[in-house]
């Protein structure tokens, strides 16, 4: 179900976000 | 032209991600210094051609047993090209197969990295920009007629504003102070419509044009040319590249067959910018006092398409593909954007279809839960992830395996396209010859689309028919310049002849 799905990718998107930057930044 | 030859070229950004320097011993500190999409490139890029050389698989060179190509392209970025084919779900079937088969050349090549001790994790972006504003391509290619292509100005208007379904989306590297204000969206709908400055040119890697005019003989088939985009986005998006192929194509019918006018923007290049950023805004056009908007555009396009479709008979997939556009464009009517870049509407669930639209829905919840802004480099490196061909870290395909997106094809038909060729195209002889030559006594040399050589290792008996007919008693050279024949027993008869008689020697 819906709910279940987004939970999911809740948890893995804040997985990503946790496993992170400096290439990133240098474009500023 | 009813029957139609379409194929993709996508580039792939390899990313190299270190482990912290306190995780690594010192002395690979040294060599390997920084994540990154541009060092270290040239050796990875190279892991990945030995994992494809270790894979067993039959090979001619660049080219594969399914008809299509991969190589490394300027800037050690891979590349796959799709074989020929004749239908839009081929088209799909066979740019996907190329992202599968990209990903488990990556995930070879993450063992050979350990072998020779290197540190990290090899990523593999279907993208098409890094963060230090390098650029690399989406191309699509279309089989047209000289009628087509001395009117290729009336698609144009098309291919400018088609970015709004078939945009891949991107938070872009700096937002100049003139792009803000009303109906300006905080991110960009497309990828490659920063790094285009012309309507036609010959040049791919700088002074971009929509179209590229570089002349590659790649079919004689009669008089038909080859059409090449270049400004296209990379898509996830089974549904959306679907689009982009399907609408595109329906639009080469119709010129073809005469589409009459269409309003030209005036300044072509700079809406193709501008709408990328203010998708709602109106552009001056010739002849239209109050000018149109990217959508109005695109209207005037598929009203066209109602018509001619009305009066000439439609495939299948043409009829799914208009009605496609249809669906498209009323949802894209009625969604709502906040000028913070929050989709507030969105009825035709364009959100599970639309990259552009995907990416803005999934950089919004991240945001929203951990109150950041769009220049954060959390939510930059996210814009990245989706492009990640990894199911393990990549944000559309874990999208797609919890099934939040809408996919348009079956996945067995990717799996088909990885191992076979259409079978409908000159792919299914070049596949055909290499399958039968893997593992014989003899080289295969694919030098490019329309031929294919066989050199026998040995020497074979200049006694046998073949020997006798061409002089030549090591080699046999097979001409595919017609790329709608995907039969040609007599051909293949000639190969299998030719080789069983290389296994005798």
């Amino acid at each position: 179900d819906k709910k279940k799905q987004l939970q999911q990718l809740d948890n893995f998107i804040e997985g990503v976000l946790q496993e992170a930057l400096e290439e990133f930044k240098q474009v500023e | 032209m009813e029957e139609r030859i379409f194929g993709t070229e996508c580039e792939y950004a390899l990313f190299h991600q270190l482990p912290p320097p306190s995780a690594q011993g010192s002395g690979k500190t040294a060599k390997w210094s920084g994540t990154s999409f541009s060092e270290n490139l040239q050796e990875m890029s190279h892991l990945l051609v030995c994992a494809l050389r270790g894979q067993n698989r039959p090979l001619a060179g660049e080219f594969l047993a399914n008809g299509g190509r991969f190589y490394i392209d300027r800037g050690s970025h891979p590349e796959y090209a799709t074989p020929e084919c004749r239908s839009v779900a081929d088209v799909i079937a066979h740019e996907k197969a190329g992202d599968r088969l990209v990903q488990k050349l990556v995930e070879e090549a993450g063992g050979l990295m350990a072998e020779k001790d290197i540190p990290g994790r090899l990523h593999a972006f279907k993208n098409n920009h890094d963060p230090r504003g390098n650029t690399y391509g989406s191309h699509e290619n279309y089989l047209v007629s000289p009628r087509a292509m001395e009117k290729i100005q009336q698609i144009i208007p098309f291919l400018i504003t088609r970015q709004i379904f078939a945009g891949a989306g991107k938070i872009p590297h700096l937002a100049p102070p003139a792009f803000s204000g009303e109906d300006w969206l905080p991110f960009a709908v497309s990828q490659r419509a920063d790094f285009v400055e012309h309507v036609l040119s010959d040049r791919a890697s700088d002074a971009r044009g929509i179209i590229n005019t570089r002349k590659r003989e790649i079919t004689r088939s009669g008089d038909n040319v080859r059409l090449h985009v270049i400004l296209g986005d990379s898509n996830m998006s089974e549904y959306a590249l679907k689009l982009k192929i399907g609408t595109t194509a329906l639009v080469l019918r119709m010129i073809e067959d005469g589409l009459g006018d269409i309003p030209a923007f005036l300044q072509p290049v700079q809406a193709l910018k501008v709408i990328s950023r203010r998708p709602a805004g109106v552009h001056a056009v010739e002849g239209a006092g109050s000018g149109h908007t990217a959508l109005e555009v695109q209207s005037i396009y598929l009203e066209k398409a109602l018509g001619y479709f009305s009066s000439h008979a439609a495939t299948g997939e043409e009829k799914a593909v208009l009605c496609l556009w249809e669906t498209t464009l009323s949802g894209l009517k009625n969604l709502r954007i906040s000028p913070s870049g929050v989709i507030e509407d969105d009825p035709g669930e364009l959100s599970r279809k639309l990259d552009w639209v995907i990416k803005a829905w999934l950089l919004n919840r991240a945001r929203e839960k951990k109150n950041l802004d769009w220049s954060d480099p959390h939510i930059k490196h996210l814009d990245f992830r989706y492009h990640d061909l990894d199911p393990e870290t990549g944000l559309f395909e874990r999208c797609a395996s919890l099934g939040l997106v809408d996919r348009v094809i079956e996945e067995e038909a990717i799996l088909l396209a990885m191992e076979a060729p259409p079978h409908n195209t000159r792919a299914r002889l070049r596949g055909g010859i290499i399958g039968e030559a893997w593992g014989k006594d003899v080289e295969v040399l694919v030098e490019n689309w329309e031929s294919i050589r066989i050199i026998a290792k040995s020497k074979v008996d200049g006694m046998h028919p073949f020997a006798r007919q061409r002089r030549s008693v090591n080699g046999l050279k097979a001409n595919l310049n017609d790329p709608f024949e995907g039969c040609n027993e007599a051909l293949l008869k000639r190969v299998r002849r030719f080789l069983d008689k290389c296994d005798e020697v």
